[in-house]
Parts: C-alpha cells; structure tokens; sequence
C-alpha cells in the first residue's frame, strides 16, 4: 500500500530538514542534503536519525 | 481563564524516564492503553477537540497519535483536509492504522517520529494537537518539542496541547508518591504547569480549560503564535 502523497509532500529530514524523496525500490526515503535513507516499514516512514543508514 | 502566578513550567517532580525509556514502555503498554484512555483522558481529548474546532480542509498533525481514537474523529470533521499522525513507536501506529483503516480502507497519512526532530517542512499545519506527551518529558524537552511545534505550525495557525494539570494540591501530593515509586503505574506521566512559559517558545494563550475524570485532573490549552 503506497505511502499517501499528502504525507510525502510534507516530509523532510528530522535532522537537516531538507527534502526527501522516495526511493525507486520504495524501501526508504532519501535526504537530498545528508543522504541519509529513512526506512520504511509497513508502509510507514521511519523518519528516526537513529533508525537512518547513510547512501553515497 | 484562570490565575497563572508563575512563568516558567512548573512540575510536581522531575521527569523519571528519558525518551527511550518512554518508548519501551509505551510498546509493552500498547495493548492496555485504550483502558487508561478511557480511564483518564476521554474527558479531556473531547474538550481539547471541541477547542480545535477544525474546519474542513485544514491541515493537521497529531503528535503522540496513540491508537489513533482523536485523529479518526478529527479526520472524519476534515475529509477535505491533510490529516496526519506522528508518535514515537511503532507498535502504537501499526494499531493507530488499523484502527483508521476499519472506517476506511486507505492507507491513513501516519509516520514514525521524534517530537523534538520532526521530520516536517517549516509551516506546514494549521493545526498541532497534542494530548499527553508533555507530561512525560523533562522541562527541557518540552521547551524543545514546543519550539518545534511553532517551527511546522503556520503563522495563521494554533496549537492544541493536553497534560495532566496540577490544580488539586492533595492530586498532586498523591501522585508524586505514586510517581516516584513507579513512574509507570500513571503511563509514566505527572503533573505540570506550562501555560505562562508558553510566550517564551513562541506562543500566545487563548484559551485553559481544566477538566477532571475520575479525580484526575487534565488543562486543556489553546495557543497561537505569538508573532
């Protein structure tokens, strides 16, 4: 089930506060700015800094 | 609207748990909660959203959303609107969605987050509602989760915040015992006063409202940005 779009307009790094965007595979949402990727889990965005993991 | 003779936060004893500690707790708590919602706060989460007073395509944010029982009545007075639960856990939310999704078959507009990192834009709400997290964190944090709230709320905006409130001197000497011997017995929360240190993080009080269930007394506050 796709993450509501309202939901992904808004959305922005807890910790930069730059815009996220979706990744292709729908598995994280990627920080423009840091490049941290938030996790996604049951269709729910896991926006914790702690639960993030870094991609080049 | 009652007599403040303080300004600052006032709390009948330190915060006994940090975040994480909140967290854990909340997870293992998670399929009692419902009894102490309707035990404590029913009186007080129907108050609070009769001084939300949403109109119909505004956009709201829940903070600490629970099971979710206030977002769904809230989001039923707003179908034209952006309605959007936050907490901390994830086992809260996974029963928050389930719960949404019984009345409709949506994937609701949730996501897992920190009150005091929230992972949204600056001025993206008309509406913060936020009933029982105060009450659990440090003066700190709150000032911190305060700050934020004004940071993703819109200028036009207000702000609606529930905790349990320190009216009753007996109350309050009752539960510190309680709280301090076993912070979790009572959700982890205790009393406090915040409505005059609101100005100092950016707000304006409108409007206070005690209401008390079963002996346990909550305020209810309306605020707006004060500038």
């Amino acid at each position: 089930m796709a993450i509501s779009q309202e939901l992904l307009d808004i959305l922005v790094c807890p910790l930069c506060k730059a815009k996220v965007h979706l990744k292709s595979d729908q598995t994280g949402l990627k920080c423009e700015k840091c490049h941290r990727v938030y996790p996604i889990k049951d269709d729910i965005p896991v926006m914790l800094v702690d639960e993030a993991s870094v991609e080049a | 609207m009652r007599q403040i003779h303080s300004n600052e936060i006032k709390e009948t004893s330190a915060a006994k748990l940090n975040i994480r500690q909140i967290s854990d707790a909340y997870t293992r708590l998670a399929p009692l909660y419902g009894i102490w919602e309707w035990v404590a706060e029913g009186s007080a989460q129907r108050t609070a959203m009769e001084m939300a007073a949403i109109q119909n395509g505004e956009s709201l944010l829940e903070v600490a959303v629970g099971l979710g029982t206030s977002l769904n009545i809230l989001r039923k007075q707003n179908p034209n609107g952006r309605n959007i639960g936050m907490d901390l856990t994830s086992v809260m939310l996974r029963r928050t969605r389930k719960h949404l999704m019984i009345d409709q078959n949506v994937n609701p507009a949730l996501c897992q987050g920190d009150a005091m990192v929230m992972p949204f834009a600056d001025a993206s709400f008309d509406l913060i509602y936020c009933t029982f997290l105060l009450d659990l964190l440090p003066i700190p944090d709150i000032h911190v989760v305060i700050r934020e709230m004004r940071r993703v709320l819109r200028p036009s905006g207000r702000v609606v915040i529930a905790h349990l409130s320190m009216n009753h001197r007996s109350f309050n000497w009752f539960w510190i015992l309680l709280y301090s011997s076993i912070p979790m017995l009572l959700g982890g929360c205790r009393p406090i006063q915040l409505t005059n240190w609101l100005p100092h993080d950016g707000f304006m009080v409108q409007q206070v409202q005690v209401v008390s269930q079963w002996g346990i007394p909550s305020e209810i506050i309306l605020a707006t940005p004060n500038g």
